[in-house]
């Protein structure tokens, strides 16, 4: 049971540290974007 | 970009290419490997494709068919110079960098290899090319007609030609067939049963979200068939936007998705084309030599042999140049094809940098040109 829960625990922190990784690469590659279009 | 009269898409390529290993994985790699690692490319990977193929079905939906038909002779003696110049020029090419070796992969053979890079000077920036059509208030005009049915012959031969490529890399015969017949098969439903089908939903489903998810599921199921049978979705996105009724509802749909494809979802192709793309591949005088070749015979297959076509057909001067440096920018659909031979391991990393900058370079040329093409069209009048 420990065991189950600690498992889950560990695959939220994976499924939120890849959401905070996507969301940091769209605001780089969007910034990026923005910073070309508009230099 | 736009500040120094560059369409807004040049600045998101050079975006992608610096995001890449050319220039922040080279200045601070821990970073770009951090940032970028090699796992989340499929999530890249995915989100550029479906970006892409909202951006194909677009294109299909600004699609004049119109238009196509009235300039048909001018336009199939233009798109034919854009298709005989860069097919010869890229015989002449691949001969030579198969000779040199670095450029192919090793089992590729010289025909194969010609095909691909026929394909890959002979394509048109056809979106872009539109978009600066329409910009400019030349739609309706005789380079603008010209310009937009030419273009878009060129990248249905040069995706066709694509297509053989895979299916002789593939080394199955079947593959080939498989591609044929799917497109085929594909045109044939659009045309008899989807396009009525649309109709049809549109007069029975009354809500517009409704109506909306429908026409994106039809939008999913033809990428994935297209897909499936090796034509790829750009194509079938393409496709299903051409037989959308004209009637406001595809003005609609790119109202709809139109700026949340090209803010957010493009820009995600450019990155994955640009962590593919790595500039210090070039790292010797030699390739760089390599790589001014490619750019000139890629303008001269282009630019000097649609202007000729033009001239011959009977069009003015200003207008021939105009339809040329229109038809001479290669852009985003370059990128999409040299990232599908790349991903097939028909071409190695370093041909793909020296290809990538040479559709920059053609797509930076557009615009200046463009203006002095109108400029001189003015001055005559």
């Amino acid at each position: 049971m420990k065991m189950a829960v600690i498992g889950g625990l560990l695959e939220m922190n994976t499924a939120t540290n890849t959401a905070v990784l996507f969301f940091l690469q769209l605001a780089v590659i969007l910034g990026a974007c923005a910073i070309m279009r508009l230099s | 970009m736009i500040r120094i009269g560059q369409a807004p898409v040049i600045g998101e390529m050079i975006a992608g290419v610096l995001l890449g290993p050319s220039l922040l994985g080279a200045v601070a790699p821990e970073t770009s490997q951090w940032l970028f690692p090699s796992a989340s490319k499929p999530t890249l990977y995915a989100i550029a494709s479906l970006g892409l193929t909202l951006y194909m079905f677009i294109v299909g939906m600004e699609f004049r068919t119109e238009l196509f038909a009235k300039r048909i002779f001018a336009a199939l003696s233009i798109s034919l110079a854009g298709i005989v110049a860069p097919f010869l020029l890229g015989i002449f090419l691949a001969i030579w960098l198969q000779k040199e070796g670095g450029f192919f992969s090793a089992s590729l053979s010289t025909p194969v290899a010609s095909i691909f890079i026929g394909a890959a000077l002979s394509i048109t920036a056809f979106p872009m090319l539109a978009r600066i059509i329409v910009e400019n208030g030349l739609s309706g005009s005789l380079s603008g007609t010209i310009a937009l049915a030419a273009g878009s012959i060129d990248d249905v031969v040069a995706w066709m030609l694509l297509a053989v490529v895979l299916g002789a890399v593939s080394g199955n015969p079947m593959v080939i067939v498989l591609v044929f017949v799917g497109a085929i098969l594909y045109v044939a439903v659009c045309l008899l049963l989807i396009k009525p089908l649309i109709r049809f939903l549109r007069a029975r489903v009354k809500k517009e979200a409704e109506f909306f998810s429908l026409m994106l599921l039809l939008l999913a199921l033809g990428a994935c068939f297209t897909d499936l049978v090796g034509l790829y979705s750009v194509f079938g996105a393409f496709f299903l936007g051409l037989v959308v009724p004209r009637d406001g509802l595809a003005e609609q749909f790119t109202a709809k998705i139109g700026p949340l494809t090209s803010a957010i979802l493009l820009p995600f192709f450019f990155t994955y084309s640009g962590l593919n793309t790595c500039i210090g591949l070039l790292n010797s005088p030699w390739l760089w030599v390599v790589c001014l070749v490619v750019v000139a015979l890629a303008i001269m297959g282009k630019l000097f042999a649609c202007y000729g076509a033009a001239r011959l057909s009977g069009i003015p001067h200003a207008d021939s140049l105009t339809i040329a440096s229109l038809m001479n920018a290669r852009g985003l659909m370059e990128l999409i094809l040299l990232n599908i031979g790349l991903q097939a391991g028909i071409i190695t990393p370093t041909l793909f940098t020296i290809m990538v900058l040479m559709a920059v370079a053609t797509t930076l040329m557009a615009t200046p040109l463009f203006r002095l093409a109108r400029r001189l069209s003015a001055s005559n009048c």
